[in-house]
């Protein structure tokens, strides 16, 4: 038998959980950045004229839009990478990147909705960018529960990477269609922050939250790997026990 | 099938499994009874759910159709890879030295006559039940094109689904978000062949082509990941 | 154009509400599967020790 490699880790007892420097770091930044966020959306940002208080949920809607769609695009890099090398990371990095990506289409869904409904007038609009973006929502669910349907691992992981590209590839391909199928319906007033030309403070604080969603995103799939690493090896044990046995 | 030195030409060894295909649901009609009926009591049934009146029939009955389509379609892949898993025959498949690609071709292009024949049965009766006037050719075409596109993906995605515990719910779930492009040209396109003027008209039917050129190549391209090594 | 505030705040408690649970719920995951690796590895060690020593 292969010796094992088993990440480095302090022999500390029972109590508490170890996390790398790395990690631990990431967190801080998230940490850091997403209050930098939370105070630049609602009191450094000025209040917009004509939709008010309620257009500063657009800080968090549009992070969440960017790392809802950078995340099925981690998906399928993953993908790509799993079916060229093989590796259990790149699958997990599906996996993670797969799940964080939910939670994050999830609530950019949620925020749109209750952004549009006291601007619109209606809790929803099949305009092109939500449109788009409740369908990446069901591809990605298609993703995990196909994941968890297959027995066999390394069959689940082969499909779930081939639905990751092909899934990934046809959402511009969705998107531009929806955009052609409302070409009749004129697109209600853009969802933006008052025109073309945003005052820098509102880009500024638009930036500031893009970068924190990002650290998130980034912690948060550190965290979910790490907890596939950790059953990973976890597995590998059990194993190595039970052989022993025989 | 022949039995040559190396790997049998590719277009012969399509044409053969297709007519295997073919002659076994000849014998069956599985796919063939069950994907009709479903199609024409979608038909009938959508009738109930959906108020139409004579002005906007041709806008809205494309929709109508194409769902019946689409689900009378996930019926008849879903059958087909289960029935081969059932006879042990995709095993047999994959030792033999045949291109995989020529497999998912053979595949899609069973699906494509398959679900045609159910559309052809179900067209007259949709122009009928929705007293909708229609353009004949343009019609017939739009179906094609469509079928083309929806079985092109579909046969992919139901290869997938056969491996998965839920597979009924596997196949929907995966395969209509992923035709999506396909879907909306289709129905745009078949309510142009009905007459449906729309205010800025954009060429629905060259559109489906682009998608059925895209969705055919990435499946083909992609399929053999799917097979086990 | 107030009562929209409850909107907004509506918006912030979901998103901060979601992502907090979440980092919880990974950060205990993370450490019970920490610890049971640490058990097992432990018992690893001990049968190591018992069994076969050219191991």
């Amino acid at each position: 038998m292969q010796p094992i490699s088993l990440p480095d880790h302090p022999a500390k007892p029972v109590t508490g959980f170890h996390l790398d420097p790395k990690t631990l770091f990431l967190l801080g930044a998230a940490t850091i950045s997403m209050l930098a966020a939370l105070y630049a959306a609602l009191l450094y940002a000025p209040t917009e004229r004509v939709q008010g208080a309620v257009q500063r949920i657009f800080y968090f809607h549009v992070p969440l839009a960017w790392t809802s769609y950078l995340a099925f695009f981690v998906v399928m890099v993953a993908g790509i990478g799993y079916l060229w090398k093989g590796t259990p990371f790149w699958d997990a990095l599906g996996r993670a990147s797969a799940e964080v990506g939910l939670l994050l289409t999830t609530m950019m869904l949620l925020t749109g909705s209750l952004w549009a409904r006291p601007i619109w007038g209606t809790w929803w609009s099949w305009d092109a960018r939500l449109t788009t973006t409740l369908l990446l929502w069901f591809i990605y669910v298609g993703y995990l529960m196909l994941r968890s349907s297959v027995d066999d691992e390394r069959k689940a992981a082969r499909y779930a990477a081939v639905i990751g590209i092909v899934g990934a590839l046809d959402i511009p391909i969705i998107h531009q269609s929806v955009v052609w199928w409302r070409s009749l319906h004129p697109e209600s007033v853009v969802l933006a922050s008052g025109g073309p030309a945003m005052p820098q403070s509102m880009q500024l604080a638009l930036l500031i939250s893009l970068v924190a969603f990002t650290i998130l995103y980034a912690v948060l799939v550190t965290l979910r790997l790490r907890i596939e690493r950790l059953r990973q090896d976890i597995r590998l044990l059990r194993r190595r026990a039970l052989e022993r046995m025989a | 099938m022949p039995h040559a030195q190396g790997r049998t030409p590719f277009l012969v060894t399509v044409r053969a499994l297709v007519w295997r295909d073919l002659l076994a649901e000849y014998r069956s009609r599985e796919v063939l009874g069950g994907g009709t009926v479903f199609a024409l009591l979608t038909l009938v049934v959508f009738n109930f759910a959906i108020d139409l009146r004579l002005e906007n029939a041709a806008e809205v009955a494309p929709g109508i159709l194409w769902i019946g389509f689409a689900f009378a379609g996930m019926l008849s892949f879903g059958r087909s890879f289960a029935n081969e898993r059932e006879r042990g025959t995709l095993d047999g498949l994959l030792l033999a030295p045949i291109d995989r690609g020529a497999i998912y071709l053979a595949r899609a292009i069973t699906n494509t006559i398959l679900m045609g024949v159910v559309e052809l049965v179900s067209l007259p009766v949709f122009v009928a039940l929705y007293n909708v006037r229609a353009a004949w050719g343009e019609l017939l075409l739009t179906t094609a094109l469509g079928t083309i596109g929806f079985t092109g993906a579909g046969t992919l995605v139901a290869a997938i689904a056969a491996n998965t515990r839920a597979r009924e719910i596997m196949l929907p779930l995966l395969l209509l978000p992923l035709t999506v492009p396909v879907l909306i040209a289709s129905v745009k396109a078949t309510a142009e062949a009905l007459g449906a003027r729309a205010a800025e008209p954009l060429p629905w039917l060259q559109l489906l082509a682009g998608f059925d050129v895209i969705v055919v190549a990435a499946s083909f391209l992609v399929f053999e990941y799917i097979l086990d090594e | 154009m107030e009562g929209n505030l409850a909107f907004l705040f509506a918006a912030l408690a979901i998103v901060w509400l979601v992502i907090i649970g979440y980092l919880v719920m990974l950060g205990s995951r993370v450490g019970a599967l920490q610890r049971e690796l640490d058990t097992l590895k432990q018992r690893d060690a001990w049968t190591d020790d018992e069994a076969d020593p050219a191991h």
